[in-house]
């Protein structure tokens, strides 16, 4: 079930309904209904798998009961070390085992040697890699003893079936989500409006930029062996819009969505191709995997190789990285994805400036061309490794990147499908970065103070001009999200 | 208060007319859809030896002409899935009474009655015809059906409403510019379709107009029939034989009552005429599950499944025509 499908719509209408107007005063059975709720969303596409869900939100619930529990410090770690091999048993399988076997037999191939391994025609649950990040913090949270293990099963298996985050997230941490789960939700309209809003920025970036996009990507990276270069960056830019307009699109609507019921979740996306180097774009990308990473991956690592130095640091970096891009998905595309964000660093770890925040909060129109040159230089960057997320191999994305540096790069890009005109999508994606960048200091880019006079007439022209060009220019056909599959 | 939400609906409203008026004119997405599809004709294998006069009627061959418009062209699907290509390959397998097998495509996207009898003639002489299929849909009595007819029904049924009464009362003046809205006819194009999908007809709406035309037998339908019987006398005359398939509306299979007066006058036109074979395409689909067939929802058009279905009945229909000559 899509958010951008009619069913969701009905669905979610019902749900609202009930749990503003009937239960809103009883907040246990305002968690059981959620709870419900989100199983019902989740079985929608495939209930087989809501019995793994329901039995691996058991099995960590009991975990983390005991490990609060036990004075044994052996016992507690043990219970610990269960808990991590279930959930990264559980990716490895579902996501990797198949990818294991055959890198494994292309390894012994390269020697001579034949394997008669064969490998499982396996379906990966939907949302896994989301639900098992959330699970793990919870686990490596009481460890830590940031946070107490929670007692009420309702919340627990709630908070793991949160259903505006399960699929696509943002990954939602225990310390934030649980708390707001044991507390009374009370309703606003301001943040029945913002929430709305959001859900309304979300959709237009899903269905009219990053599905209208992907007929363009398709078609562009399907011929690439047919195009000339300057196709084939326009291919890559309309990729790479595409990639965050589906992604922070769906984000927007988990967010927006999770307003609606009286709770904030994390964060996503706060404008990253405006970014002005490597480091600050994974500050703004993706930023519930890159805190999850950075606190648990990257923070223990970098403290393992402290004694480096810069060349510690490097490590570092580059196993969070790596570890990122393989978290995608089992593909050498995705870990050579990660690897090369990791490389990426390297200038900043020279200069030492990894750790140097970028000041958002200058309200004016126009950056110094310095800062705009760096944006540009990030976004080309990233632009390029995004061939890799899109190629099926490694050689393919190779391939396209061997066309892709050619005197032709130079020429005007045509496009052979006469049906897809090039500036359509122009105009469409420079409206969309127009308003992210007179909004870049706000959660989200319809966030408006909602003042009288004629501000609100113009703020309801643009909400109205956003709202027709989803009935008008929203591309029907398409109701996934690209990183559902992950 | 209430003035405030008065124009924030005033400026919504404004918005989407501009907006709508703006696509109808540069078509920003418009093209990339399933339902925005190519009125050209397929240059097809035959079409081109037919050009290069390397088709020789006189020898021992089956020569199928295929007319139609987009429900026969098979809008929105690969053109090898098609009927007319999945009918040839069927052909081709079974039959062995013929050296060659040429399946003519000169089915198009929005061609009429008026445009079918146009391409029939255009390439009739040279192809000579044994079958000429043709793809009956409701609307092919829509569009220009001649020099005399400039305007189908529903256009002069618009003409006669806004051309009405010569002094502009104010009741009028906003009857007037709520005919020429952009996006009223957007909205009320797009209620219609939704609620047609759950068998509801809004009066005076396109499809019910469309329907009328044939069961009060107005000038359009007329027209299309005189235009259908030249062309079964020119194909009788040259020894050939015409076959009609009437397309169903594969989204309202459902809903057949909504077409059971239309489909009277269809059949009992069509009746008259012992030389033509009508086939009946809403009941080669009847009792199956048509999500199995469909398009979308919205769109009457049936899918490349539903095209083989199609292929497979006409295909023995042409076999039994065969042996019974």
């Amino acid at each position: 079930m899509a958010f951008n499908s009619f069913e969701f719509i009905l669905f979610f209408v019902a749900c609202y309904i009930i749990y503003w107007l009937m239960i809103s005063k009883q907040i246990k059975i305002q968690n059981l209904f959620l709870l419900l709720a989100g199983y019902v969303f989740y079985a929608w596409t495939n209930w087989h798998f809501l019995f793994y869900l329901i039995a691996f939100s058991a099995a960590n619930f009991l975990i983390g009961m005991y490990m609060e529990q036990t004075n044994n410090s052996r016992t507690k770690q043990w219970l610990y070390y269960t808990a991590l091999l279930l959930g990264a048993g559980g990716l490895a399988f579902f996501k990797y085992f198949n990818f294991f076997i055959d890198s494994f037999k292309d390894a012994f191939h390269l020697i001579g040697i034949g394997l008669n391994i064969h490998t499982l025609n396996i379906i990966i649950p939907l949302g896994i890699s989301f639900f098992t990040f959330r699970t793990l913090s919870y686990i490596i949270d009481i460890q830590r003893e940031e946070i107490k293990a929670t007692k009420d099963w309702v919340i627990f298996f709630t908070y793991v079936s949160f259903f505006p985050s399960i699929l696509s997230g943002p990954i939602d941490r225990a310390k934030t989500l649980i708390p707001q789960l044991e507390k009374k939700r009370s309703f606003s309209v301001n943040e029945t409006i913002d929430g709305l809003s959001q859900i309304l920025w979300g959709l237009f970036k899903k269905a009219v930029i990053a599905d209208n996009c992907a007929s363009y990507t398709n078609e562009i990276f399907d011929h690439y062996q047919t195009y000339q270069a300057s196709t084939l960056v326009l291919g890559a830019f309309f990729y790479a819009i595409q990639l965050y307009a589906d992604f922070s699109g769906y984000s927007d609507m988990a967010i927006g969505i999770a307003r609606l019921l009286g709770f904030n979740i994390t964060k996503n996306f706060d404008f990253p191709f405006f970014a002005e180097n490597i480091a600050s774009f994974w500050r703004k990308w993706h930023m519930s995997l890159t805190t999850w990473l950075t606190d648990y991956i990257f923070t223990p690592l970098n403290f393992t190789f402290r004694r480096l130095g810069k060349k510690g640091l490097f490590f570092a970096i580059l196993i969070n990285y790596t570890l990122c891009g393989i978290w995608h998905g089992a593909n050498w595309t995705y870990i050579l994805y990660g690897f090369l964000h990791g490389c990426y660093f390297i200038p900043l770890i020279i200069k030492g400036t990894v750790g140097k925040k970028q000041n958002m909060n200058n309200n004016s129109l126009f950056s110094s061309f310095i800062r705009f040159m760096n944006r540009m230089g990030t976004f080309i960057l990233v632009m390029l490794t995004f061939v890799l997320f899109r190629a099926d191999t490694i050689q393919q994305a190779f391939s396209f990147y061997a066309r892709l540096f050619n005197t032709s790069v130079f020429s005007i890009p045509t496009i052979e499908n006469s049906n897809l005109p090039l500036l359509t999508p122009v105009l469409f994606i420079t409206a969309m970065l127009l308003i992210e960048w007179m909004q870049r200091t706000k959660e989200h880019a319809l966030q408006f103070n909602r003042s009288g006079g004629l501000k609100s007439y113009s703020i309801a022209l643009l909400y109205s001009l956003i709202i027709w060009s989803v009935i008008l220019w929203g591309y029907s056909g398409n109701k996934t999200f690209m990183y559902v599959k992950f | 208060m209430f003035k405030k939400i008065f124009f924030i609906i005033l400026i919504f409203l404004i918005a989407g007319e501009l907006l709508i008026r703006i696509d109808k004119k540069y078509l920003f997405f418009g093209e990339n859809r399933v339902t925005q599809i190519s009125t050209k004709l397929e240059i097809t294998p035959e079409y081109k030896l037919l050009l290069a006069d390397s088709i020789n009627v006189h020898a021992n061959n089956l020569r199928i002409m295929i007319l139609g418009d987009s429900y026969i062209h098979g809008g929105g699907i690969d053109f090898k899935n098609v009927f007319s290509q999945q009918l040839k390959s069927i052909l081709q397998k079974n039959s062995t009474q013929f050296n060659h097998i040429y399946v003519l495509d000169l089915s198009r996207a929005s061609a009429n009655a008026f445009d079918n009898q146009q391409t029939y003639y255009q390439f009739a002489e040279k192809f000579k015809p044994q079958i000429v299929i043709l793809g009956y849909n409701y609307d092919d009595v829509l569009g220009e059906l001649d020099q005399q007819i400039k305007k189908i029904s529903i256009d002069s049924f618009g003409t006669q409403r806004s051309s009405a009464g010569a002094k502009k009362t104010m009741a009028k003046k906003i009857s007037g510019f709520l005919y020429h809205s952009a996006l009223l006819k957007y909205v009320l194009t797009n209620i219609n379709t939704y609620l047609k999908t759950f068998g509801i007809v809004v009066p005076n709406s396109e499809f019910d107009l469309n329907m009328k035309s044939y069961y009060l037998n107005d000038s359009s339908w007329i027209q299309s029939k005189k235009i259908i019987d030249n062309m079964i006398t020119h194909i009788k005359n040259n020894n050939g034989r015409l076959m009609v398939i009437k397309f169903p509306e594969i989204n309202l299979l459902s809903y057949q009552n909504l077409f059971f007066k239309a489909d009277t006058a269809i059949h009992a036109f069509f009746q008259q005429y012992p030389s033509v074979t009508f086939i009946d395409g809403t009941h080669i689909f009847k009792g199956v599950n048509s999500n199995d067939y469909i398009l979308s929802r919205y769109d009457g058009h049936i899918n490349e499944k539903g095209h083989k279905k199609l292929a497979d009945y006409v295909a023995a229909v042409i076999d039994s025509m065969m042996k019974a000559q």
